[in-house]
């Protein structure tokens, strides 16, 4: 079974993890964490649906 | 005949370079990034709906301090559901087959569980190494038989996955291949192959689903234990 080959495990590991954390993460993150940003200045009031000019 | 069949899970080269990198970085391009209006257009409204409804399913029985495992088990529901869905496509490659990919997201976050329970509330997380209401002469025995399960939580966890994903990209590729190869000799056995092959399709797609769910609902399971 080409699974149990022990020569891409780190590969495949390293991989894993790596867009677990650096990709999704920050994208679900940014999803559940809408409207609390690091700093006051940088939240943003929801306008009405249509853009104000 | 075996080589063919077990070809399709060997990690795809391309002159030297692994293609697992862009299999698994292109799944993500797929979730859409919050827009920055009251209301999205429907897809975006209906993903941020779905994530909403599986943090809301998983992380309820779990107690306060272990909501900061929120992110980190959606993300983890998020890559192996999509994960497993598009390997459902014709000549994808699914990296949660490898059993290495799986050993990786099990292990360190059951060693996680376990040792956040042996640090904060030590006494009860080895009091579940004895379930209530044992008759006393059978104590040492179970108290064996429950590290021993314990123990192999994280390769149960991996090779559930891996067995489930492997075993049915293998049926499909064998009852595909007979569907194919009996076209020529009787129509009519193809034609019930071919019915067969929907719905193990069909069976597949669910199995995707519910194998990606049940991971991280075990992993919530031992996190409640510990936590």
């Amino acid at each position: 079974m080409p699974q149990l080959n022990p020569e891409p495990w780190l590969m495949i590991l390293s991989i894993t993890w790596l867009v677990l954390i650096t990709t999704l993460q920050p994208k679900i993150a940014s999803l559940k964490f809408m409207n609390s940003p690091s700093s006051p200045a940088q939240k943003t009031t929801k306008t009405w649906p249509w853009p104000q000019i | 005949m075996n080589l063919n069949l077990f070809d399709q899970f060997l990690v795809p080269q391309l002159l030297g370079m692994p293609l697992l990198i862009p299999a698994m970085l292109l799944t993500t391009v797929l979730i859409y990034n919050p827009q920055d209006r009251w209301l999205s257009n429907p897809l975006t409204t209906l993903q941020s709906w779905l994530i909403a409804k599986a943090t809301k399913q998983i992380m309820t029985p779990v107690n306060k301090p272990g909501h900061k495992w929120s992110l980190m088990l959606i993300s983890l529901l998020t890559m192996l559901i999509l994960n497993n869905l598009l390997g459902l496509l014709p000549y994808t490659f699914t990296p949660t087959t490898q059993l290495s990919m799986n050993m990786a997201l099990a292990l360190p976050l059951w060693l996680a569980t376990v040792l956040i329970g042996l640090r904060n509330k030590p006494t009860s997380s080895l009091a579940h190494l004895l379930p209530e209401g044992t008759p006393t002469p059978l104590i040492p025995i179970l108290i064996l038989i429950e590290t021993i399960s314990l123990l192999i939580r994280p390769i149960a966890l991996a090779v559930r996955l891996t067995a489930n994903l492997t075993a049915g990209h293998l049926l499909l590729h064998l009852i595909s291949t007979a569907a194919l190869s009996l076209m020529t000799t009787s129509t009519l056995l193809a034609g019930l192959t071919l019915i067969i092959l929907t719905l193990l399709m069909l069976l597949e797609i669910a199995v995707a689903m519910i194998q990606a769910y049940v991971f991280t609902l075990l992993l919530s399971l031992y996190l409640q234990e510990n936590v």
